[in-house]
């Protein structure tokens, strides 16, 4: 009983010692570069939350998650320049306005499975970015908005590097929190239904097509609010941000990471983005390396990085017991003789 | 609604895919708290039945009336409330989640979702989720598999898959079960099982539809049979007289020097 407790203790110190840790990050890593990377991965892990809610848990396969991207950006960087809203204003908008565009994508969508499905947003995602490119008049075209604000709370700028790390893991934080919760929870479970058999769903009384709507607008919001960050973050935005490739870059850390664990999302984000930054000197081959990569994870572990720690786990938990029996059985043999 | 009026009565439904026709003028009525089996040979329309029941498929005519009101259009998420519950032939379970979630999206139009109280994570959400457990886990109990609740769905037996459909359809709290096949595939004693809970389940007052190929197994169990042949009634009554008829007895075995053996 009392070890009991020392362990849940323990347990919960874990936690403490995590947050701890990420905390002083900004203070270990001095190297500006490399804070800049952590912050991105950072933005890009919220983008990837979003993803995986869509796609690993509800089952609907996205390659427009860069689209979303760019409506959150472009959405919270006009609000901020033209009517000078605050950020948090400008980024709970590009998140509403991100999941009307996740709405406005999914009611097409709900006829469309599959390679179809995949078609669809790819659709979505080259339409945002040729807007983005063609509306001049708003969007400044090719050449993209720049000047897009800091973010600034009671006075505060969030400027530095340093300062932003706080206020990027701290949303990522947040959303890590929501999507555990939404995916430990009716509505967690009724979307993975829906991703394993949509007709048996809707036999069972599962209104099929709002969870999908749902899941769409949850998706688009994430990578909204993402985007929010990403324009103050690097002050300019342009289309080409916001390509083709990007999705397929988002999909790739989905995947990698594990698209049916919300923490996967972190772990694919972080390997992508050191992985590109590594591969920089193969410049576009490193495109040959993803798929590669992606190939290789299909294969060997479709629940991608984060499906390894369960395994790794009970290979861990086997071997103990096996040297447990083998002393165990030593230790019978030699009160044998 | 009073004794002897029918639960689910069905007004002269057919279906047609392209040149095909699966259901042509089938009428039906099903009385409240009993067995109804439906046979009739391969193709003969009996899954159609169910799926134009249920709502997948649309009739090209005839109307469905359920506990008095006609479901027309109604969408097959919305039957459920109204009292409808089904299993399917080749299982549909959610194999890759484990068999309580299983259970649980059964319960699902019987708990709210408590959106706010999710995302906040609040009392009422987690009450609620505690509540449909002890639902899902009293229908798990129910057959029997209480204690592989944690086992993903794929990983059990094809018998036992078969009951975790079946409480998942008795957890959608339904007046009329709908049982596409359940024994196919089962062995000796889990079908004498199967077939306990079914005149369980018609005591506890609820009525049970059965499409089923085991002669033996709806000769014990059922009150009335309905045999279908490509797309049309040929027999109803009790079983004892659906076995002597002439129609099904031919249906199923042939007509004695008729000629016409491969084109059927």
């Amino acid at each position: 009983m009392k070890s009991h407790k020392l362990t849940s203790s323990l347990k919960g110190l874990h936690k403490w010692v995590l947050i701890a840790v990420v905390l002083s990050i900004p203070f270990v890593v001095t190297n500006l570069y490399y804070l800049h990377l952590i912050n991105l991965i950072g933005i890009y892990s919220l983008v990837v939350i979003g993803l995986n809610i869509l796609s690993g848990y509800t089952g609907q396969v996205s390659m427009g998650q860069a689209g979303f991207f760019a409506v959150g950006t472009y959405t919270s960087a006009l609000l901020m320049m033209k009517l000078q809203a605050p950020f948090w204003v400008a980024t709970v908008m590009a998140a509403i306005v991100a999941a009307i565009f996740g709405v406005v994508i999914a009611i097409p969508a709900l006829r469309l499975t599959g390679p179809y499905l995949v078609m669809a947003t790819v659709g979505f995602g080259e339409i945002i970015r040729l807007v983005l490119v063609n509306w001049v008049p708003v969007t400044k075209g090719a050449a993209g908005l720049t000047g897009i604000p800091a973010p600034s709370f009671f006075g505060f700028t969030v400027f530095s590097e340093r300062s932003f790390f706080y206020l990027i893991y701290a949303v990522v934080a947040l959303g890590i929190l929501v999507a555990v919760r939404i995916s430990r929870s009716k509505i967690g479970r009724t979307f993975m239904a829906i991703r394993e058999d949509e007709l048996a769903a809707e036999s069972m009384g599962v209104p099929t097509n709002i969870y999908k709507v749902a899941a769409f607008a949850i998706g688009a919001a994430y990578a909204g609010v993402a985007g929010s960050i990403f324009g103050s973050f690097s002050g300019v935005a342009s289309p080409d941000g916001f390509t083709f490739d990007d999705s397929v870059g988002f999909l790739c850390m989905s995947v990698i990471g594990g698209n049916r664990s919300i923490f996967g999302a972190l772990i694919g984000s972080i390997t992508l983005t050191l992985l590109s930054e590594l591969l920089r000197f193969m410049q576009s081959y490193r495109l040959i390396v993803y798929g590669a990569i992606l190939l290789l994870t299909a294969i060997f572990m479709p629940q991608g990085l984060s499906g390894l720690g369960p395994i790794l786990r009970e290979f861990l938990s086997r071997r103990k017991r096996d040297k447990k029996s083998y002393d165990d059985v030593q230790c019978s043999q030699r009160k044998g003789r | 609604m009073g004794q002897g009026e029918p639960i689910l009565e069905l007004k002269g439904i057919s279906k047609r895919f392209g040149g095909l026709t699966a259901l042509e003028g089938i009428n039906l009525s099903v009385t409240p708290g009993t067995v109804h089996g439906v046979i009739g040979p391969n193709g003969a329309g009996k899954s159609t039945l169910f799926n134009v029941i249920t709502g997948l498929l649309r009739p090209n005519s005839g109307e469905i009336v359920f506990r008095g009101n006609s479901l027309g259009r109604i969408p097959p998420h919305r039957r459920v409330p109204l009292g409808l519950a089904r299993t399917f032939q080749n299982i549909r379970l959610f194999k890759d989640m484990n068999v309580e979630d299983n259970v649980l999206i059964g319960q699902h139009v019987h708990t709210p979702t408590p959106v706010l109280s999710i995302i906040f994570g609040t009392q009422p959400a987690t009450e609620w989720e505690d509540k449909a457990k002890e639902v899902a886990d009293a229908c798990l109990r129910k057959v029997g598999l209480e204690s592989k609740k944690s086992e993903l769905a794929r990983n059990l037996s094809y018998g036992q898959q078969k009951l975790v459909e079946f409480a998942r359809a008795l957890a959608a709290q339904p007046e009329l079960i709908l049982l596409d096949e359940p024994a196919a595939g089962m062995n000796v004693s889990e079908k004498a099982e199967l077939l306990h809970m079914i005149s369980t389940l018609r005591d506890e007052g609820y009525t049970v539809v059965l499409i089923e190929h085991d002669m033996k197994l709806l000769m014990n169990v059922c009150d009335t049979i309905t045999v279908l042949n490509h797309g049309k009634k040929i027999a109803e009554g009790v079983p004892r007289m659906v076995r002597n008829h002439p129609d099904v007895i031919a249906a199923y075995l042939g007509k004695g020097g008729d000629v016409r053996a491969g084109t059927c």
